[in-house]
């Protein structure tokens, strides 16, 4: 059963009674909530979602609710929960979404630590994986967004998730986050992509996400190994342009953009080392998207950079 | 406090954890799901996570347990790698320069390898060093990449003046904190035990300088009970538990442990450690203590306190710094703004809760 | 009389997990003891492979790695040193 599957009441019901369990890839995220905010996000941004109803538990749990009574009627703002902490100070209830992403990203950017987290876009084609690695302000969730709309199946706009024993990938599928001016481009170049409501954030920056691929959604349990490795640079006014990396620098950039590899002591840096190894890494200029996406097809095509 | 952290089940299910880890076979997914938390906060999950992992527990849980349990397993791996590495580089600046700190707390459990020191989270490192070398010391750690962190002219002062301490230091390049003491109790405090006693009677073990197993449990005990308040959480009680019982092993220690009370002034404190180290399932008692028990007003009201503080959620600034360690360390080596692009981390407790 | 210069020496050749890839100027080393991971230029990785074997003066290392001049030895000296990757014997 999906969250689609839920009517608007079930849904209500669910998210109020602590009984709304939602699988995201390898984990089990439990939410409860009241606010009307959370649930229009997790309807339309979570559709294809399964939801667990015997699960006796979650990785995460997680409630969004306003932080007060006052605040709940007057300026209402929208606190998260998880486990027995609130890391966000108190946000516009209008916030909600955008504060469920960015408290999935603090579950698994501190607390799944069973994981190698590498802060990378992850997409596959063929069999294999494209890794985005690369710090916020990039260019890759645009890149990740049109890639996702051009067949290629989304493993995590967010996060590369590595399995330390096996060193596979493991999908992690969630809404895009998109920015400012990537918003309209991205509904440009994808007119049948379903986008959340814009809102703004306490940066004064326009957020919106846009809905996971169905397909990709339901093929969250199907992994994969590394194939390419492509380190975007939106650059404005620039032509597409890839320019090969040595392994050595490769690995680099994988360990500045992991959390946590060097936790896991020599297995982490045996499987960076082996992500490197098997996967060919090129840096990509680029600012016209059709000519990015275009640079990261040919390569899955070729292979070799 | 959130009313999920006024849940009393998980505490519950969080003491009887601590008190007897066999505690941890049998118990339900619901149970775990309402003990992680509690656990979590209360800095102890990566113990409990070894806890479950030694008696070979971990895979017939659920899913979701065996990855919360791995996850803190391996941070609680993370941490240990980070003090240890964090006394090599404090050696690293204060041995060239003469200078041998001894190690306290967490450090030095971790060190030695003692119980409580598994699956440790660590916030500081802490040195004691003799007054006299305090300015050598600063020095050679500025020297090494230490910084003092920019404070308030009234609480520079306040270390400095009043209590006669370092401001805590800060590594510029791993963002560790570094606590440098010259007396293991504030001076503002009504008891002074002698520093030159603790060096003494310092000792090597795996290559750094501890405190004696007597001065640990004093020392442990002077911080958790100093001035007759409670100054500390569940963890600090299940330390001193875990002290005792293992030093306890040696019949000769409880009385040097008496001994060394009486010469530092510590007889109160340590009364009090051996009495609630009990809540924490410790099964030794130590009959010297007893000319130390206060009068039975006093001690009832204390055991209320200890009920009252020690039994429920660790709401200290000490739960979000404990993290401090790991954090800092682990945000500067993390791509900046991951989470900060859409909210702000509180650096402050929630003044919601 | 002027200090003797120091020996270095590595204090946990195991903790080091170097990795290079052939046709590949620079190395990578992994410090298992500090978690962080380095890339090296052939000058660095040649004074730490070195010293991963055994102790050595400044002036064993000049003999011995004499392709390295002498202010850029000193360099990479203070450089590992910084990283902890190396240390001065007492």
């Amino acid at each position: 059963m999906t969250v689609g599957d839920l009517s608007d009441a079930e849904l209500c019901g669910l998210l109020r009674a602590q009984r709304f369990t939602l699988r995201v890839g390898p984990f089990l995220v439990r939410l409860r909530s009241v606010m009307s905010e959370v649930q229009a996000a997790l309807a339309l941004l979570y559709r294809a979602h399964e939801i667990d109803t015997e699960a006796d538990g979650a990785h995460f749990v997680i409630r969004l609710d306003h932080p007060g009574l006052v605040r709940r009627f007057f300026r209402a703002q929208a606190q998260l929960t998880f486990d027995l902490r609130q890391p966000f100070i108190p946000l516009p209830a209008s916030m909600a979404a955008p504060m469920l992403e960015a408290g999935l990203n603090w579950c698994i950017g501190n607390y799944a630590h069973q994981f190698l987290v590498i802060h990378s876009a992850t997409l596959e084609r063929g069999g294999r994986a494209l890794l985005m690695p690369a710090p916020p302000g990039s260019g890759k969730s645009t890149l990740c967004a049109a890639l996702v709309t051009r067949g290629w199946r989304l493993l995590s706009d967010e996060f590369a998730l590595v399995d330390p024993t096996t060193g596979i990938l493991v999908p992690v599928p969630r809404p895009i986050a998109l920015k400012e001016g990537s918003i309209d481009v991205i509904a440009r170049w994808a007119p049948d992509a379903v986008f959340g409501p814009s809102v703004v954030n306490n940066e004064d920056e326009t957020v919106a996400y846009m809905q996971p691929p169905a397909r990709s959604v339901r093929d969250s349990g199907l992994t994969c190994r590394a194939g390419w490795i492509v380190v975007p640079q939106y650059v404005a006014g620039a032509d597409a342009t890839t320019t090969p990396m040595t392994r050595a620098r490769a690995l680099m950039h994988l360990a500045d953009n992991s959390f946590n590899y060097n936790f896991h002591g020599r297995v982490g840096f045996d499987r960076l080392v082996a992500i490197a190894d098997q996967a060919p890494s090129v840096t990509l200029r680029y600012s016209r998207l059709d000519e990015g996406v275009d640079a990261v097809d040919r390569l899955a095509q070729t292979g070799a950079p | 406090m959130t009313p999920e952290a006024r849940d009393g089940r998980g505490l519950d299910l969080l003491l009887a954890a601590v008190r007897s880890p066999q505690r941890l076979v049998a118990m339900s997914p619901p149970e775990w799901g309402a003990l992680i938390p509690s656990a979590e906060e209360a800095r102890l999950l990566p113990r409990l996570a070894s806890d479950a992992q030694r008696m070979g527990l971990t895979s017939g849980l659920p899913d979701w347990t065996r990855g919360r349990l791995t996850s803190a397993l391996v941070r609680g791996q993370e941490f240990e790698r980070a003090v240890k590495w964090e006394i090599d580089r404090v050696h690293r600046a204060l041995l060239p320069a003469g200078l041998r700190p001894v190690f306290l707390k967490g450090a030095a459990y971790i060190a030695a390898g003692l119980p409580c020191g598994v699956g440790r989270v660590v916030a500081d490192v802490d040195i004691l060093v003799p007054e006299a070398e305090l300015p050598r010391a600063q020095v050679a750690l500025q020297q090494h990449g230490w910084e003092f962190e920019p404070l308030e002219p009234y609480d520079e002062r306040y270390y400095r003046e009043w209590m006669h301490e370092l401001p805590p230091m800060r590594n510029r390049d791993r963002g560790t904190m570094l606590d440098v003491h010259h007396r293991i109790l504030p001076k503002t405090g009504r008891i002074h035990p002698p520093t030159e006693r603790l060096l003494e009677e310092a000792r090597e073990v795996s290559g750094i300088s501890v405190l004696s197993p007597e001065h640990m449990v004093l020392h442990a005990a002077a911080h958790l009970f100093q001035d007759g308040e409670v100054a500390g959480a569940l963890r600090d009680v299940v330390d001193l538990r875990d002290l005792i019982e293992q030093f306890g092993q040696d019949p000769a220690f409880e009385s040097r442990l008496v001994a060394e009370a009486k010469v530092l002034g510590l007889g109160r404190p340590l009364f009090y450690a051996v009495r609630y180290a009990r809540l924490a399932g410790c099964t030794i008692d130590f009959a010297g203590v007893g000319p130390w028990k206060p009068s039975a007003p006093l001690l009832a009201g204390m055991d209320h306190l200890v009920e009252q503080t020690l039994t429920r959620p660790d709401t200290t600034s000490g739960s979000l710094g404990a993290f401090a360690l790991y954090t800092r360390s682990h945000w500067l080596k993390m791509p900046v703004g991951l989470l900060l692009r859409h909210v702000t981390r509180k650096a402050t407790r929630n003044f919601w809760s | 009389m002027p200090p003797r210069p120091p020996r270095w020496h590595v204090a946990d050749p195991s903790a080091l997990l170097f990795q290079h890839w052939p046709g590949e100027d620079e190395h990578v080393v992994f410090n298992l003891r500090s978690g962080d991971l380095h890339l090296l230029n052939p000058a660095a990785t040649a004074v730490l492979e070195r010293l991963a074997e055994a102790p050595a003066s400044v002036d064993d290392l000049r003999a011995s790695l004499n392709q390295i001049d002498a202010s850029a030895l000193d360099a990479v000296l203070e450089s590992l040193d910084g990283l902890g990757l190396i240390g001065p014997l007492p």
